[in-house]
């Protein structure tokens, strides 16, 4: 059984321990379903589907980002993050 | 009252029965954990019974209320926690396969609360896998499959917290923990009948617990009624030094105008069409009820911004970056949500700029939503337009239609109470929701308890579970 401290930071921390090589090599999870096969008229019906949700998830995306361009925002306009700066610190 | 009837009973009825030691703790848990092994797996509510820490907790209650110690109306009353909070001696799956074996060494703050509140910890419960944060079309997204409402397992608890929703419902547990980033505590507490409630982002600290989207995640409570929700936000709201988003803001819940005094402003969902004329009815019925009793009632036009896309923005953004080491490893492969797939390529969309851009906008959106607590003390609405979906529906087509105010409520932090307001033609609850101003939990929940104290649709139960009432009204 994996154990980890159980804060919000340490949970983001247990899932930044996962081997950055491993991760950076690692096959997308569509990628099990498509097989070796390569070309349009080949793709699995899963893969199919992950494509058509992937287009379809992505043109969401784009037109939520059209939406907020056509938003009046001042160049100002304070993004509510809650950072607080490291002081007496050296 | 048997300890089986005790179990879908408020919290109002059983407590002084613990206290006066007419009802035992034990006993309660072990007739809670017995229907969480039955009731429970064959709703597909439950991801881990917790029967030994269950029943150590309920004797030790037993023995304090022996020995003359009183910690308040949750002593002795058995509750899960959605599975996205840590509790020692069961693992916290987030509803996913990727998680099935992972453990934590300490309780999440919640958990630590109730506990000294006296209450028993006896499920960790099921839900959609990792709170449904990228997208999912179907029920069966999640580790223990598609959770069956207890009014009818042929359709869906929504999610999701769906399986604290069915517990709660099916007098499985007292009460029920559960989070919201956007719908997951009012969508399922719709569907299946129970009250819900939303706190103010910050107001109850999420220590131990799943982070999907830092800037959205609210956890809150389940229950049979308003008073209930009540009872459990005071005693699991305030700051935590491990949770610097947590507030300090007192918890004061106690109202000075009555609500039968306030100014109700009616958001009116547009686009899909009520598919039950009764369900309709039930909440136009709970409008002019409300207006019989005082309320001033207008309608309440919501700004015109792009909630829903700047919400969508920063939900994505906020859960890629939680989850990207999963979503990019061979993991991936075992996560069942359809929007799993895809988020990584999808989020891609979004740039930082963009980011960056639709938290400014929310800033703009929080002070104009601010702006209608102006003019209103309360907003009422549709919890969602339609009632519980069958258990094999698309969901991305059944949820297809707008959802202006709860973009607009949860990208605000704003808290809301979802109650039940009625029932549709095939007996299926019907859910209203009250939206408040920032840190005002206790309006919306003076609103919830006068509805309730003239209604009795928050005391019927599922088909074949023990009843407090058989009214409506």
């Amino acid at each position: 059984m994996k154990k980890h401290s159980l804060t919000r930071r340490a949970v983001a921390r247990m899932l930044l321990a996962a081997p950055a090589a491993a991760l950076a090599s690692a096959p997308l999870a569509c990628q099990s379903a498509q097989g070796s096969r390569s070309g349009s008229s080949h793709l699995t019906a899963a893969e199919q589907k992950r494509r058509q949700d992937l287009a379809r998830s992505t043109a969401r995306l784009k037109k939520s980002v059209e939406h907020l361009d056509q938003m009046e925002i001042p160049v100002d306009a304070d993004p509510a993050f809650r950072f607080t700066p490291l002081v007496g610190k050296k | 009252m048997t300890p089986e009837e005790a179990l879908s009973a408020s919290l109002a009825e059983v407590g002084p029965l613990i206290e006066k030691r007419k009802l035992s703790p034990v006993a309660l848990a072990e007739a809670s954990l017995a229907r969480l092994e039955t009731e429970g797996r064959e709703l597909n509510a439950v991801v881990t019974v917790m029967k030994d820490r269950a029943l150590a907790e309920a004797r030790a209650v037993e023995k304090e209320l022996a020995s003359g110690k009183k910690r308040g109306p949750l002593q002795g009353i058995p509750y899960g926690v959605k599975d996205l909070l840590a509790a020692k001696g069961a693992p916290t799956t987030w509803g996913a396969k990727p998680f099935e074996t992972q453990t934590t060494d300490a309780d999440a703050t919640v958990v630590k609360r109730l506990k000294e509140a006296g209450a028993v910890l006896v499920a960790k419960l099921s839900m959609i896998e990792l709170a449904g944060g990228f997208g999912y079309d179907a029920a069966s997204a999640s580790a223990t499959g598609p959770a069956r409402n207890p009014w009818d397992p042929t359709r869906w608890t929504c999610g999701s917290s769906s399986g604290s929703a069915a517990a709660t419902a099916a007098g499985l547990v007292g009460f029920a923990i559960a989070s919201e980033t956007w719908g997951s505590i009012s969508c399922p507490s719709a569907f299946c009948g129970v009250s819900g409630l939303r706190p103010t982002y910050g107001r109850v600290p999420r220590t131990g617990a799943m982070a999907l989207s830092f800037t959205m995640d609210k956890i809150g409570p389940m229950a049979r009624s308003a008073e209930d929700c009540q009872v459990v936000l005071g005693a699991i709201a305030g700051a935590d030094p491990d949770d610097p988003t947590s507030l300090s803001a007192p918890a004061d819940l106690k109202v000075s105008a009555l609500p039968r005094e306030y100014k109700l402003g009616v958001v009116r969902v547009e686009g899909p069409v009520w598919e039950d004329e009764e369900a309709h009815l039930a909440f136009e019925d709970s409008l002019r009820l409300l207006a019989r009793l005082g309320c001033r009632i207008d309608e309440a036009r919501l700004p015109d911004l792009p909630f829903e896309e700047v919400a969508g923005i920063v939900l994505v953004s906020e859960a890629v970056a939680a989850f990207r080491p999963l979503l990019s490893s061979p993991q991936a492969a075992d996560l069942l949500a359809s929007g799993t797939r895809t988020a990584l390529e999808a989020s891609r969309a979004i740039s930082g700029a963009d980011y960056v851009r639709a938290m400014q906008a929310r800033r703009i959106m929080q002070a104009e939503m601010d702006k209608l607590f102006d003019k209103f003390d309360v907003l009422v609405s549709p919890a969602v337009a339609f009632v519980a979906t069958p258990l094999d529906a698309n969901l991305e087509q059944a949820f297809s239609g707008p959802d202006p105010l709860g973009a607009a409520a949860n990208l605000a932090g704003l808290p809301a109470l979802t109650i039940p307001c009625g029932f549709s033609r095939a007996n299926l609850p019907v859910g209203l929701q009250i939206t408040g101003r920032t840190l005002e939990e206790r309006r919306v929940l003076a609103l919830g308890r006068l509805l309730q104290q003239r209604t009795e649709w928050h005391r019927r139960r599922p088909p074949g579970k023990p009843s407090a009432a058989a009214g409506g009204g």
